[in-house]
């Protein structure tokens, strides 16, 4: 592969990801600053390997098991260094300034939900929930067992149910 | 709840339960309802919580950011194969000869030495070569005129040729000048020891006339060992060398030969 079909690929790539794997980063590491660090990051180790790469149908686990990697990397980096921030009042971009209070106020609640969870349990929902991804592909990009990943699906949303109970009531 | 039906749920909601699997999950919903409840609960969370995901837009200066790094990569990884490009060109030469310079030298000395021996060991070099040379080329006769080759001609028959020696007037004919001569050239050949050496000048072919018998037995005999067998007797024999003497006149006008310019 030479540089110019890599730089071709990347690019395809990360218009088609970049949405999504900030957002995994920030429901991952429940903080917008370091989810931006570690979204860089993720998108300079795909292209560097890139190479790597040999079936396109599943370059979204591949790109996300890289997310995934650079996440625990981040937060383990973080934990290390005590300067845990856990700050979500970033500041709302502009797609997010269009929506109503009501709605900001639900997504507002969700994060703080979310970050109460257990990082592995977290990263199972967001794979599930938000992404998309199947039991075997969450399998895959988080290397558990499936049997696992079904588990801790099912207790995250237990968790979340109960913190979430309120709002989920107003929907039913 | 047991784990069995967390699996269940979870496998029902994401895609990851086989037919067998919902038909046990269903099963436990219409015996338990709890089982029931607990899967609606999550079917409604899954709904709540996809419809709550948040829409993320990545900042422009973020993007920037990236974009700015995938570029230094892309340049350095450029740079790199222009690298790579130069070098292999600068290589590629001797990659090309790669093998003339471990076989080259075995191969040009080979080669040498093969030439060198076949060329001292050719037929041309020898110090026998030049007589083995004529002996394959017997019947070469060089027609010479004042030190000058004005002919080369092959002939298939023997050719035996006189020397141009002065006639004296005498009223004799052509022919027993011819004769004369005949017998002149057997003396020259008889001199030299070599048959066929004699310098010969002829300008009257057609007065051609045999020489003395004893001189054609004794002067010529490679001649005379080439005559058909069946010319035994003297009359015969000569009556073979005139013909053969007037063929060669027929065909060469004027001769002179040396015994340089002989080749057999």
């Amino acid at each position: 592969m030479t540089e110019r079909e890599r730089r071709k690929r990347f690019d395809e790539i990360y218009a088609s990801y970049d949405r999504r794997v900030l957002a995994y980063c920030i429901y991952v590491t429940s903080d917008r600053d370091l989810a931006n660090d570690v979204f860089q990051e993720v998108f300079v180790k795909a292209y560097q390997a890139l190479h790597t790469l040999r079936d396109n149908d599943k370059e979204a686990n591949w790109l996300f098991r890289i997310a995934r990697n650079e996440c625990l990397n981040a937060l383990k980096s973080r934990q290390r260094s005590d300067k845990r921030n856990i700050s979500l009042d970033y500041a709302p971009e502009p797609a997010a300034q269009s929506e109503s209070l009501e709605t900001r106020d639900a997504h507002e609640q969700l994060r703080k939900a979310i970050d109460q969870l257990p990082q592995d349990y977290r990263e199972a929902l967001v794979l599930a929930e938000f992404e998309g991804f199947s039991l075997k592909e969450i399998a895959e990009i988080t290397g558990a067992s499936l049997s696992n990943v079904k588990v801790r699906i099912h207790r995250a949303k237990q968790k979340l149910h109960t913190i979430l109970e309120p709002i989920l009531n107003d929907y039913e | 709840m047991n784990e069995r039906i967390q699996e269940l749920i979870s496998a029902y909601l994401h895609r990851g339960s086989t037919p067998e699997q919902e038909r046990e999950l269903f099963e436990a919903c219409s015996r338990n309802p709890e089982t029931a409840e607990l899967l609606r609960q999550h079917l409604v969370l899954s709904l709540k919580l996809r419809g709550l995901r948040e829409e993320v837009q990545v900042p422009a200066d973020l993007q920037n950011n990236v974009l700015r790094r995938i570029n230094t990569l892309e340049a350095e990884g450029l740079r790199s194969e222009e690298m790579h490009a130069a070098s292999e060109a600068a290589t590629e030469p001797r990659r090309r000869f790669g093998f003339a310079h471990l076989l080259g030298t075995g191969l040009a000395t080979a080669a040498c030495a093969i030439t060198i021996m076949l060329w001292s060991a050719g037929p041309d070099t020898g110090p026998d070569a030049s007589l083995q040379q004529v002996a394959q080329v017997q019947d070469t006769v060089y027609i010479v005129e004042k030190d000058t080759v004005m002919q080369l001609r092959e002939v298939e028959r023997p050719v035996y040729i006189v020397r141009n020696a002065p006639v004296a007037p005498a009223p004799e004919s052509p022919a027993s000048n011819d004769a004369a001569d005949l017998a002149r050239a057997a003396d020259d050949r008889v001199a030299a020891t070599e048959p066929g050496t004699a310098l010969a000048t002829r300008t009257q072919p057609d007065a051609a006339v045999p020489p003395s018998p004893a001189a054609v037995e004794t002067e010529m005999p490679l001649i005379a060992e080439m005559q058909p067998r069946e010319a035994t007797t003297r009359e015969a024999k000569t009556e073979n060398y005139i013909d053969q003497y007037n063929s060669m006149l027929v065909s060469v006008e004027t001769v002179q030969l040396s015994a340089k310019d002989r080749i057999h």
